[in-house]
């Protein structure tokens, strides 16, 4: 039986704040991505979920739930740095380590601990070891289990601080007593799916048919019914894939539209996606934008296939603005997102020019020179140290600078204090 | 509560402990501060400079101190009045 664990760190953004700064401990807080006030709450401390404020609010509405709430601006550089030397701290008690995002990561534990017990008094120390090293205002949950999905349900089962270790024996207890939605994957749609083939709580899932569940939901369902009977279907510690997308967005200010920086904050975003493409060495096969355009309930979306595959700024600058200008005729901009998706390992075959190809001057240059050697300032001398023109005017009003993801724990400036 | 960003050169004096610097005492301006807590260090990479960030606090006021290992300059970049 595999021994695994699940370490979630409790309102982490907020916590981090509260660790770094004394005076906002003790007090509802809200860490925001922007503090403007469509700009949404990333994290809340334990306070102010206690008084009502939630992930996901604007911040108009978190401080109409919440009055007395302080709000501070999100800091990456410090998330990172912080989530760097837990994760060192995590990896004293185990060699198989993966994070999960930036404020949780699963530890197996088989081979390095006897039983359940023996892990839960090494995971208590890691707590110390937090404390000590780190700071002393920084709480986190544990679960443990014979699985991840497992170990996942656990840590949520007591928060803040908590410890749970979940038995194989002891799963219909626990399964009959949560609702289907504790279980990951599993939404408000998914549910009303379950209820309608008879399925309301995790034990009903647990005692299914496999064959009525496979044929309702397909591979997910299967998932899911196996993940409540103790079976691991996702394969382990998978953190050198090749990741689904590389993307960036960003919640629009009013000054935005009013300058006419729509166009460039869009070049802006791309160009922070594509570094971090090529970072990891890939490229991409396809593109696509997310446009929010004010008083409209849905968001306007287009993809568009990048042949030949590339990860050169300048073809993607180029292709981004082709599809603005196929989803937006100068309205009011609320949101922007940019994602490239389809990636893969760059492919060795030499691509051989067409003969009907026109041969101009500017085809003997190879513009992908450009983003090398932006990459290569960069690396040297800061993110922000060289760009293109047409992010200039978002630049110089710093606008979509660097902000992080839940499942984003790389980018500029991640490093070890 | 008070907030105020400074980024203004600042001289300290570093303790080592368990191996690990911390600011012990910082000149700013005329002004001699006694650190009385480290509340967390954290880092930043920009380009080639790696920088730490020290969030300290005296019995009056919160602060947050940079060191630049490319200049080897100690900052004074954020002071808060602890309420």
């Amino acid at each position: 039986m595999r021994i695994i664990a699940h370490v979630d760190m409790n309102s982490y953004f907020a916590s981090v704040e509260q660790q770094a700064n004394p005076s906002l401990r003790g007090r509802a807080v809200g860490v925001c991505a922007y503090l403007y006030e469509h700009g949404c709450v990333i994290a809340a401390s334990i306070e102010a979920k206690r008084q009502g404020m939630k992930v996901g609010m604007t911040l108009k509405e978190a401080r109409e739930a919440v009055p007395g709430a302080r709000f501070v601006q999100s800091d990456s550089a410090k998330y990172r740095s912080v989530t760097r030397r837990i994760f060192e701290i995590f990896r004293r008690v185990t060699d198989k380590m993966e994070p999960y995002s930036i404020d949780e990561a699963f530890l197996d534990m088989t081979g390095w601990c006897r039983d359940e017990a023996e892990a839960a008094f090494l995971l208590t120390q890691i707590k110390d070891h937090i404390r000590d090293e780190i700071g002393e205002w920084l709480p986190c949950s544990i679960g443990i289990a014979p699985t991840r999905f497992l170990a996942k349900i656990a840590s949520e089962r007591k928060k803040p601080n908590g410890l749970t270790i979940i038995v194989m024996d002891e799963l219909d207890y626990l399964l009959r007593d949560i609702d289907l939605q504790t279980l990951p994957g599993v939404g408000k749609r998914m549910r009303r799916q379950l209820w309608n083939v008879g399925i309301f709580t995790p034990l009903d899932l647990r005692y299914a048919d496999p064959i009525v569940v496979l044929r309702a939901f397909g591979k997910v369902g299967y998932t899911l019914w196996a993940s409540v009977n103790g079976i691991e279907c996702s394969s382990l510690f998978s953190s050198h894939d090749v990741p689904k997308s590389i993307g960036h967005s960003y919640r629009v200010p009013d000054r935005v539209n009013q300058e006419g920086q729509v166009s460039s904050t869009l070049a802006r975003l791309i160009a922070r996606a594509g570094a971090r493409l090529r970072e990891k060495k890939l490229v991409a096969h396809s593109l696509s934008l997310v446009v929010g355009i004010h008083e409209e309930e849905l968001y306007r979306y287009a993809q568009k296939k990048l042949l030949p595959e590339t990860d050169d700024v300048l073809v993607l600058q180029a292709q981004i603005a082709t599809l603005l200008n196929q989803l937006w005729k100068g309205e009011r901009v609320i949101f922007l997102a940019a994602t490239l998706t389809d990636l893969q390992l760059p492919s060795a075959q030499v691509v051989l020019p067409s003969l009907h190809e026109h041969r101009s001057s500017s085809s003997l240059v190879d513009w992908r020179d450009v983003s090398t050697g932006l990459d290569r300032v960069r690396s040297r001398y800061g993110d922000e140290a060289l760009f293109l023109g047409r992010e200039w005017a978002a630049l110089r009003d710093k606008q979509a600078p660097d902000r992080i993801g839940f499942r984003k724990i790389e980018g500029p400036g991640y490093d070890v204090a | 509560m008070t907030y105020e960003q400074v980024k203004e050169p600042v001289e300290v004096v570093v303790v080592f402990k368990k191996q690990k610097p911390e600011p012990f005492i910082v000149k700013w301006g005329k002004q001699y501060i006694r650190i009385s807590k480290v509340h967390l260090v954290h880092s930043e990479r920009i380009g080639r400079d790696k920088v730490y960030y020290f969030s300290v606090s005296d019995n009056a006021n919160a602060y947050r101190l940079s060191f630049s290992t490319e200049t080897l300059l100690w900052h004074m970049d954020e002071v808060r009045v602890l309420a």
